[in-house]
């Protein structure tokens, strides 16, 4: 493994502060770390252990709960626990929960462990509905993250403070994740995803396998949570929510599953959405699932594995087919606009009561009462979806052609 | 010499079919057995049987003087018994280096262990070196088991039974689909990576049967018909009427 | 012991109501092997489509337009995304359906919004099938339709009250009827054997001339148009809202699971008993302590249930033992 890029990674990381001067996008960072966390710890499930969880967010959101807790509780009982151990307490409280949820959850394989730990995840998330003191009813529990006693001067107060307390669990993270993939146990795991049923005859029980991958899983998914917890000082049932589970599925799936880097991808991919996308259309989430299923369809890897085929390509690929490449992916750009363009413009009938009929698309005003503006972005959808299969199908023909 | 595999009155039914009516068969420790019979007799079952893939509807199966029908493939495995499959079982997402470090991992012992990497562990890289070659896979060193020939799949799936240092292997038709200098090469791999240990192996190929066979157990219909020599089957009447009809013998395949 | 007769008929014809959308969830699993997550997403499409025919051209019509429109979009979808994806395995094909329902989701609430709609029966299903009236004078009285509004009104004639919605009964006979039919089908008609057939054999009977994938896909679409009739059915019944996919899903998931995959006796029966169970835990409504009742319990028994069955038999209640 080339070690220059990970140097050149972690000093980017913690020279940020100094670089950007931002508070908002050392949040961006910091969301980032957290979600890396998850979407890594989410990926030693499906990815190295071909198991699909719909409710990793229970073991985020239970780390959150149970980081938050002994946070206040170390408080009011005058304990000095130090702040950087808070998502410990997370981690171990995610382990606590797999060692019931996930031994439930790993009877099966498969599609029935899909739909158990959806279960799982809906009587978790109900019982948190119901009121205990535990999960704080709707508003959830607070938490001061705020230290008197300053060890080494940090009280977590800063942004930067807490950037770097979550970089560095993102980092150490990271690291066991990957060292885990590397032991026997790991290699089990990825034998027991391609073929459990060999597995079974050469000794091993995938069950065992599968339970100590939610263990480890939800140790980490923990941590996460943790640092949530610390990062916005207040967890609320959300944060078990079945959203966040399927964000989770979604963005990891995005990244990419099938190599290690995959899951950072998506976490970056989840928080940009989240934060970036969200606020620039009412539509996000369909573009989010529309790219989903655009992504299992066409490009399993995801876009890390779209990356990586694109980088394995000889020179001498992109100089033969160089400009075909090119009108390709204008074509699919402006395909993708006039697709945009009709979905902002059905969103905005929605809302037209409210907000009027007009939507910014970019430097453009769109107007849904003109039919002249829906078939302009009709046509240009049209156009640039026709060069695009056109181009697609000439580029197949040329690929075969030349082998 | 100890008896290491036992079948005692077994029978297994599906529904209301009889596959296996009434099964007696015990094999010798460091015996190598060969197992023939028409399609349909019931030799995958009885494989199925013995590896616990489910329970005998009746009788026992006794392993190493312990009684195995009924318990977990895992758990069976775990006693020392290896089976290798007809249709190939090897773990397609990974190359054929990962596929028999698996086997070999779980051979010496490493199977839950997460607190090493498994670069480290120089004799799991050595002996997994020497399955490779043994099974002259060491060219497709990193191929996926999934982009690798029909021939060399099926010597994968020899090596990933091997793999694992039991020492009761089951093979159910190593060699189908294999050309001439195919059959000849595996058949001295499973010779030398057999000896010492006690062997069961399904086999249509009479070549390789009375090439390696100790003693040889002919299936028809759900019954052992004869367990003998290969001299006393071959001489055997009612095997010849059977199954193996008025062939003329062909000349034991050797090295 | 009135009490107990209208929970109970409440609790089956919530049941049925299960059962007519686990019922298509199940034949698409153990025929196509494939869960379709996104089958409560069609029941949810199946109520919204259902309410618009409804406001435009009756509900009648919607009763019929609902299924037919969820049948042809199921179609589409198998033919064109499913059976792509059916080659790269069962992770994939449960990621591509989870996928359809988020998209359905989004959709949904583009079109129509984010609130409820106003859904209602047609006027002759709105009020009571039947109803009884316990009085001090006159002991237990039962009426077709609802009771005088006088007779319930008044404290000192009536002791109480109870009526069985005409659109229950409604669910229950349509529901019957529908699963009635698709037994049927499958039992006593050519068509059902081969569906029957190409389960386990597949191969088979495509060498014997059939065309198993189109056999697929009007599996698929005949799946989706129990749900789009289902949710027609529930939609008008209970709610038509954005959350009405995810809360009926997890259930039905939950029926399939308890069941056995793939088992429609395991469907059958852990429908009725999950809709009794929870129709009579909110009808109950008993303090259990810790400032939790049993109505408050409701939502969470399916899942409690599932927990139960995983420990002690995770196969499911019929389902076969397998890895």
């Amino acid at each position: 493994m080339n070690a220059a890029p990970w140097v050149a990674v972690v000093a980017g990381l913690v020279f940020a502060p100094e670089l950007l001067h931002s508070t908002w996008a050392l949040t961006l960072l910091s969301q980032i770390g957290i979600a890396t966390i998850a979407c890594l710890s989410f990926n030693l499930l499906l990815g190295q252990g071909g198991m699909l969880s719909f409710g990793h967010a229970t073991y985020t959101g239970l780390g959150a709960y149970g980081a938050i807790h002994t946070l206040n509780a170390a408080r009011a009982a005058g304990v000095d626990f130090p702040v950087s151990l808070i998502p410990l307490a997370g981690g171990v409280s995610g382990l606590l929960a797999a060692t019931v949820l996930g031994f439930l959850s790993s009877r099966r394989g498969g599609t029935a462990l899909a739909m158990v730990t959806l279960g799982l995840a809906e009587l978790v998330f109900s019982v948190a509905l119901m009121g205990f003191t535990f999960f704080g009813g709707e508003s959830g529990i607070a938490g001061n993250r705020v230290t008197e006693s300053a060890p080494w001067g940090v009280t977590f107060a800063s942004p930067v403070e807490m950037y770097y307390l979550i970089t560095a669990y993102a980092l150490l993270s990271a690291v066991a994740l990957y060292a885990l993939t590397t032991t026997p146990w790991g290699k089990m795991l990825n034998a027991v995803r391609d073929n459990a049923m060999r597995m079974e005859f050469l000794g091993v029980n995938p069950q065992t396998i599968r339970y100590r991958a939610f263990l480890f899983s939800a140790f980490f998914a923990g941590i996460s949570g943790g640092l949530a917890a610390l990062l916005f000082e207040r967890v609320t049932p959300d944060a078990l929510g079945l959203e966040r589970s399927a964000s989770l599925v979604l963005f990891t799936y995005l990244g990419g599953i099938q190599s290690f880097i995959g899951p950072i991808v998506g976490a970056v991919l989840m928080v940009l959405a989240n934060v970036g996308l969200s606020s620039l259309t009412p539509a996000w989430l369909l573009y989010v699932g529309l790219a989903f299923v655009f992504g299992v369809m066409f490009a399993p890897q995801g876009l890390t594995g779209l990356l990586q085929t694109a980088m394995a390509q000889p020179r001498a690929f992109y100089l033969r087919h160089g400009v075909i490449l090119f009108a390709l992916l204008v074509s699919l750009g402006v395909a993708l606009l006039g697709i945009a363009a009709l979905v902002e413009m059905a969103y905005q009938l929605q809302l037209e009561a409210s907000l009027g009929s007009n939507v910014a698309f970019g430097t453009f005003q769109l107007h849904i009462n003109r039919w002249q503006d829906w078939a302009a972005a009709c046509a240009i959808a049209l156009l640039g979806g026709w060069f695009f299969l056109r181009l697609r199908h000439a580029l197949i023909e040329r690929l075969g052609a030349k082998t | 010499m100890s008896t290491v595999l036992e079948l005692k009155n077994v029978q297994m039914r599906f529904g209301a079919t009889e596959i296996l009516r009434s099964i007696d068969l015990s094999i010798s420790a460091g015996e190598r057995v060969a197992l023939i019979g028409p399609n349909g007799a019931g030799k995958t079952t009885l494989f199925n049987l013995v590896s616990g893939r489910f329970a005998p509807s009746a009788g026992e199966v006794w392993l190493k003087n312990q009684r195995i029908d009924g318990k977990k493939p895992y758990a069976i495995a775990r006693l020392g018994l290896a089976r290798s499959f007809q249709a190939t079982q090897v773990f397609s997402g990974l190359s054929v280096f990962e596929n028999l470090r698996c086997s070999v991992l779980l051979g010496l012992g490493y199977g839950g262990q997460w607190l090493t990497s498994v670069s480290r562990l120089k004799v799991v890289t050595a002996r997994t070196e020497a399955l490779m070659e043994q099974t002259h896979l060491e060219k497709q060193r990193d191929t996926l088991a999934q982009a690798l020939s029909y021939a060399d799949q099926r010597a994968l799936e020899l090596g990933i039974t091997l793999g694992g240092e039991a020492d009761v292997i089951l093979l159910d038709e190593p060699t189908a689909g294999m050309s001439q200098t195919e059959t000849l090469f595996f058949l001295e791999l499973i010779k030398t990576a057999t000896q010492g240990k006690t062997l069961l192996m399904v086999e249509h190929d009479m070549g390789v049967v009375f090439g390696l066979a100790d003693k040889i157990a002919v299936l028809v219909d759900g019954k052992v018909l004869a367990f003998d020599t290969p001299q006393a089957v071959r001489a055997n009447a009612a095997v010849q009427d059977a199954y193996l009809g008025d062939f003329s013998v062909p000349v034991p395949v050797s090295a | 012991m009135e009490f107990f007769v209208f929970s109970l008929l409440n609790g089956l014809s919530y049941g049925l109501l299960l059962f007519l959308l686990s019922a298509g969830l199940t034949v698409i699993l153990s025929l196509m092997g494939v869960l379709n997550f996104a089958h409560a997403s069609f029941y949810m499409l199946g109520a919204y489509v259902g309410y618009s025919v409804s406001i435009h051209a009756g509900y009648g019509l919607a009763l019929f337009a609902a299924p037919v429109v969820l049948a042809v979009l199921g179609a589409g979808f198998e033919r064109w995304v499913l059976r792509r994806i059916h080659a790269y395995g069962h992770v994939p094909e449960l990621l591509i359906t989870f996928g359809l329902s988020f998209l359905i989701l989004e959709l949904v609430q583009g079109v129509w919004g984010r609130t409820a709609l106003p859904f209602h029966p047609p006027e002759f299903l709105q009020g009571a099938a039947f109803s009884a009236v316990k009085s001090a004078a006159n002991g237990l009285q039962w009426f077709w339709g609802s009771p005088a509004a006088a007779l319930c009104q008044d404290a000192s004639l009536a002791l109480s009250c109870w009526s069985f919605p005409a659109m229950r009964a409604f669910t229950m006979l349509v529901s019957a009827l529908t699963l009635g039919a698709l037994y049927l089908v499958l039992v006593r008609t050519r068509l059902g054997w081969i569906i029957q057939a190409s389960r386990t054999h597949p191969a088979m009977l495509e060498s014997l001339g059939h065309n198993v994938p189109r056999l697929w896909m009007l599996v698929f679409a005949a799946g989706s148009g129990l749900a789009g009739l289902a949710g027609v059915i529930g939609g008008s019944t209970f709610v038509t809202e954005p959350a009405m996919a995810a809360t009926v899903g997890s259930v039905i998931f939950v029926v399939v699971v308890v069941g056995g995959l793939g088992s429609l006796m395991g469907a059958f029966w852990v429908s009725l008993a999950l809709g009794l169970l929870q129709t009579l835990a909110v009808s109950f409504d008993h303090p259990l302590g810790f400032g939790v009742s049993l109505a408050q319990l409701a939502p969470v028994l399916p899942y409690a249930l599932m927990v139960l069955v995983l420990v002690l038999r995770p196969q499911g209640l019929f389902g076969a033992k397998d890895l």
